[in-house]
């Protein structure tokens, strides 16, 4: 079995090397429809999108691709194409749908098809195709990808008289600058009741949220109990607070520290764009603090996948490998939309110039995928509620944490 | 007719029984075949598309169904979600919500559509104007009032001119006033909806009728309550009816405006039904809410009919 | 002849003054809660000419600061589709409109003029189906859809509001309330079911039927989520859909939304306006018989 997969990736490997010599970039026989389906995003990113797929007909004319863009409401439309059997060729997957997807035999096992064009897990950030694997299988590549980062209003630091954050910032640091940078009307570091904010600090500190393989709470774990009172501590001694208590319209911490009402958010790569619209905030971003445990945080991320029951997998897998090859996500990178997934890039000058988005994707060497199995959205809304009541002060973290485990438990359960 | 005793005579039919004319040859075959006739495109269309979509999901909601594979599971979807606490919630939610919005936007309406029919310059564009806030879709309803609610926003500002400290309250993020402010989104556009109902069941009452009352003496107050509401009665049974069965099925406000927050005081039936469906790959148990939620509606549909649904006759 | 009381003989007629009071306090009054009805969209107008940063500025200003009708040009340019959009939704609408309100006044009718057995029965079973919500039944319809080979097609996205149990409901509580005196008449005439309909019972249900015309358009002018799911091909989309493009999950151009908000809404405004002129009193309900 080794030696003729062995043989196959030598006999791939062979075939892509003559092939590139040779200048040609088709993989010849392939041929079909596909179809792709994505949602969409801002005009700009869907030009890029669309520009590439008119790149790829011309390159692979055997090919034809119908692209079907979703406007909104992508998860319900995409489910009631699967269970109807209607789905497209290749589509996007997220997240939340990963686990269950994978777990219901819904995507193609990509491995095969990655054979025939040489393409290797490692060209990937591990941390991000994690998202989409099962043990060895491969069942989706990651387009893009997010982590947090922490961002610094620039001008605050400097008027208090605090050196700005580094990388190698820890928990103490983060703790005696928010502190200092509180002040009235401004919050040294923005705190809500999300999910996705809360883990990356359970994980610096070694605290799991669920066991290895999604089967058990974990919430009662001493390290991520410390780790909740450590995040829920910032609005508790008043250095901190949740960005719906700022008022003034502030509906996400990316408002609020564009509105200059926050020295400090934790955030991704989203609000680099949204930061354009307020040029008088002068900032900059770092990776986390580091927890007692080291480096923690989460990968956001979307990838392409084929349908497990596509009649033209290997079309649909050239379009994927086109889309997600090294200068389609070298375009996207420099475009300042995305980060890409691919490892070769990672020296790629655009961070040099760019340390914010730098920061962002170091994460994703370590960062953990924001997915705790089938179960994540009841998860994600039991941890989410209790940090509500936490904040809210309805509820002490022992006890809201109680409430949270035993809702987890349960809903693993079924 | 005799002075001072009520110009109506109620009877007790849901539906009237009509005219026979004729003589009577055994069963009206004839009749009942025309009768079949005049619905038969309504009846294939809802019947074939709508009421099948409904049989298929009673079935599922027998099964467990992620989309994929189907497992049986009898009863228990049902039983989960009547032991589920965060149903109990919705359930206690959406009732609140319902009792509270049918009551204010069924009086709005009714007074809206009774003011119009007073005056006599302007009265389309007013119609028109009020009528307004029907045509938004409840999703941009939704965006424009989580901004009008935003802690800040309009209404914290119109508010804070009257009471000092409210302006940066936030409408939305607190317990107490989430669904109260979901209400006000809604009631604000269904209301429209529904006094251009009351407007063209105002005009199907004979003006004949208002003239021989006030011979009578019953002008004003009295005209309404004796002539006006109940020749509205099954225009009033409509508006209630639709807006109960509408109520309690609320769902895009919710995950437009909150989410199901804060503290769930916004959770609602529906909004459960969409999460287990469309999120956590649980159909099933979604059906099996649905269908315990159709018993509820269905229950207050009957009781309205039995109360509000009698035909007015002279 | 009534008797006359001695209420009505003890009756002061209101003096002139005191009726033109009367009506100025409510032409005041209704004014003034239109204001409070079209606060929101006057709010969405001006906002649709501010730019990102003004539209979700706090205090909220009322006018914009600078004035941004490029908005609009903005709009046109990024969404070369937009007049594509406009004209599927208003095809769309204007079939479905006309279909819903013939198929549902004859059901109507059926509900609430003629006896069969199952009436009572087959009336809540259509109220039934209301009761139901779309997220539950969003995939049997959709699977139903394709075992007719619709998804993808016009058809398939009209298909289950060409006639709706609302509108039933509506029709037939409104020919509930036609007084009977006219169609008895007819029916003494000798004439047949289908004359009657369409001879006295139809003129008489004109403010119903303009009614449920506003209603079905708007129903299938506002739809989203059912002609989400149906339609793939961006050539065959609607206003509502082309315009949910306008913002993405983490860029909010609420001024583009608020501008595209205003292209939905402007065309519902002009029909209403000029079909609400048919919801008035019939001949025979100001004349009698």
């Amino acid at each position: 079995m080794r030696s003729t997969r062995l043989g196959l990736a030598l006999a791939a490997m062979a075939a892509v090397l003559l092939t590139a010599c040779g200048g040609s970039s088709s993989a010849g026989g392939a041929s079909g429809t596909v179809r792709l389906s994505g949602w969409t995003s801002t005009p700009a990113e869907d030009k890029l999108l669309t520009d590439q797929i008119a790149a790829f007909q011309v390159a692979y004319p055997n090919i034809k691709v119908t692209y079907e863009p979703v406007p909104k409401d992508f998860r319900t439309k995409l489910k009631a194409q699967l269970a109807s059997g209607t789905e497209p060729d290749v589509f996007y997957v997220e997240l939340g749908d990963a686990a269950g997807f994978m777990q219901k035999h819904v995507l193609l096992d990509l491995r095969s098809e990655m054979a025939k064009t040489g393409t290797k897990a490692s060209d990937f950030s591990s941390g991000v195709l994690a998202a989409f694997k099962t043990g060895d299988a491969i069942y989706g590549i990651p387009k893009d990808f997010n982590t947090l980062a922490l961002f610094y209003n620039k001008d605050m630091f400097t008027a208090a008289g605090v050196s700005p954050p580094t990388k190698n910032w820890t928990w103490q640091d983060l703790t005696d600058a928010a502190k200092k940078l509180t002040k009235a009307g401004v919050f040294g570091l923005i705190t809500n009741s999300d999910s996705a904010r809360w883990a990356p600090m359970v994980y610096q500190n070694g605290g799991q949220v669920l066991n290895a393989d999604n089967t058990k709470s974990m919430l009662l774990d001493p390290a991520t109990v410390e780790a909740t009172k450590y995040y829920t501590s910032f609005k508790k001694n008043g250095t901190g607070t949740y960005s719906g208590a700022l008022g003034s319209g502030i509906d996400w911490p990316g408002a609020a520290f564009a509105k200059g009402k926050a020295a400090m958010v934790m955030e991704g790569g989203w609000l680099i764009p949204f930061m354009k619209d307020y040029p008088a905030i002068k900032w900059d971003a770092v990776e986390l603090p580091q927890g007692k445990s080291g480096r923690g945080n989460l990968v956001f991320t979307v990838g392409y996948s084929i349908s497990a029951k596509t009649k033209n997998p290997d079309a649909s897998w050239i379009l994927v490998n086109y889309l997600t090859g090294l200068d389609n996500q070298k375009t996207v990178l420099h475009s300042g939309f995305a980060l890409p997934t691919r490892t070769a890039l990672a020296n790629d000058p655009y961070f040099a110039a760019n340390p914010a988005a730098a920061a962002i994707f170091a994460g994703g060497a370590y960062g953990k995928p924001f997915s705790w199995g089938i179960n994540s959205g009841k998860v994600a809304d039991a941890i989410s509620a209790a940090l509500e009541r936490i904040l809210l002060n309805k509820q002490s973290v022992d006890d809201a944490l109680k409430q949270a485990d035993k809702e987890v438990t349960d809903a693993l359960a079924s | 007719m005799a002075v001072g005793t009520s110009a109506v005579v109620e009877t007790n039919t849901a539906l009237p029984t009509p005219v026979k004319v004729g003589p009577r040859r055994g069963r009206p075959w004839g009749e009942w075949l025309t009768s079949y006739a005049f619905l038969i495109p309504a009846i294939i269309v809802i019947g074939g598309f709508t009421f099948v979509a409904m049989g298929v999901a009673l079935f599922l909601s027998f099964f467990k169904y992620d989309g994929f594979t189907l497992e049986w599971a009898g009863l228990h979807n049902y039983a989960k979600a009547l032991a589920s606490a965060d149903f109990h919630r919705a359930l206690l939610n959406v009732v609140y919500y319902m009792v509270v919005v049918v009551t204010c936007q069924t009086i709005l309406a009714l007074s809206m559509a009774l003011v119009l029919d007073r005056i006599m310059v302007g009265r389309g564009v007013f119609r028109t104007v009020y009528y307004l806030p029907a045509i938004t879709s409840s999703v941009v309803m939704g965006l424009i009032f989580s901004w009008l609610f935003s802690p800040g926003g309009w209404v914290g500002s119109l508010v804070g001119i009257i009471i000092p400290g409210a302006r940066q309250f936030g409408w939305l993020l607190d317990p107490l006033s989430a669904l109260p402010a979901i209400m006000t989104t809604t009631i604000w556009s269904t209301a429209a909806s529904f006094m251009i109902i009351f407007v063209a069941g105002l005009q199907d009452i004979p003006t004949h009728i208002y003239e021989a009352a006030k011979i009578d003496g019953a002008v004003g107050w009295r005209s309404l309550w004796n002539i006006t509401l109940p020749l509205l009665r099954p225009t009033i049974f409509l508006v209630v009816v639709l807006g109960t069965i509408g109520t309690l099925q609320v769902f895009d406000q919710v995950y437009v405006m909150t989410n199901g927050g804060p503290l769930k005081s916004t959770l609602t039936p529906v909004f459960l039904i969409f999460t287990n469906g469309f999120r956590d790959f649980s159909f099933g148990l979604g059906a099996a809410e649905a269908f315990i939620l159709f018993a509820i509606i269905f229950a207050f549909t009957l009781i309205q009919r039995r109360f509000i649904d009698t035909t007015v006759e002279y | 002849m009534a008797a006359i009381t001695v209420d009505q003989v003890t009756q002061q007629p209101s003096p002139r003054g005191a009726i033109i009071a009367k009506q100025v306090a409510l032409y005041v009054a209704l004014t003034l809660f239109g204001l409070l009805m079209l606060g929101p969209f006057i709010l969405a107008i001006f906002g649709a000419f501010k730019n990102t940063v003004e539209v979700t500025s706090y205090p909220p200003t009322l006018l914009p600061q600078v004035w941004h009708p490029e908005n609009f040009l903005d709009v046109a340019k990024l969404f070369p589709s937009f007049p594509r959009w406009f004209l599927n939704s208003v095809g769309l609408s204007a079939t479905v409109t006309v279909l819903n309100v013939f198929f549902c006044a004859l059901a109507g009718y059926a509900f609430a003029r003629l006896n069969f057995p199952g009436r009572t029965v087959l009336f809540l079973a259509v109220l039934a189906t209301l009761m139901i919500p779309l997220q539950v039944t969003l995939i049997p319809k959709f699977i139903i859809l394709k075992q007719f080979g619709l998804i993808d097609t016009y058809p398939g996205v009209i298909l289950p509001n060409i006639s709706t149990a609302a509108g039933i409901f509506l029709m037939t509580q409104f020919m509930k309330a036609i007084p009977h005196e006219l169609e008895e008449a007819a029916v003494i005439d000798g004439a047949s079911k289908w004359t009657v309909f369409t001879r006295v019972v139809l003129p008489l249900s004109v403010p119903a039927l303009t009614t449920l015309a506003i209603f079905s358009f708007q129903g299938q002018w506002n739809d989203f989520l059912w002609p989400l799911v149906v339609l793939n091909n961006p050539q065959l989309f609607t206003l509502p859909l082309g315009i949910a493009s306008f913002s993405s999950e983490f860029v909010q151009n609420t001024n583009w939304v608020l501008v595209g908000s205003i292209f939905t809404t402007v065309p519902m405004v002009f029909l209403v306006l000029f079909f609400q002129r048919y919801i008035i009193k019939s001949v025979a309900t100001t004349g009698g018989k």
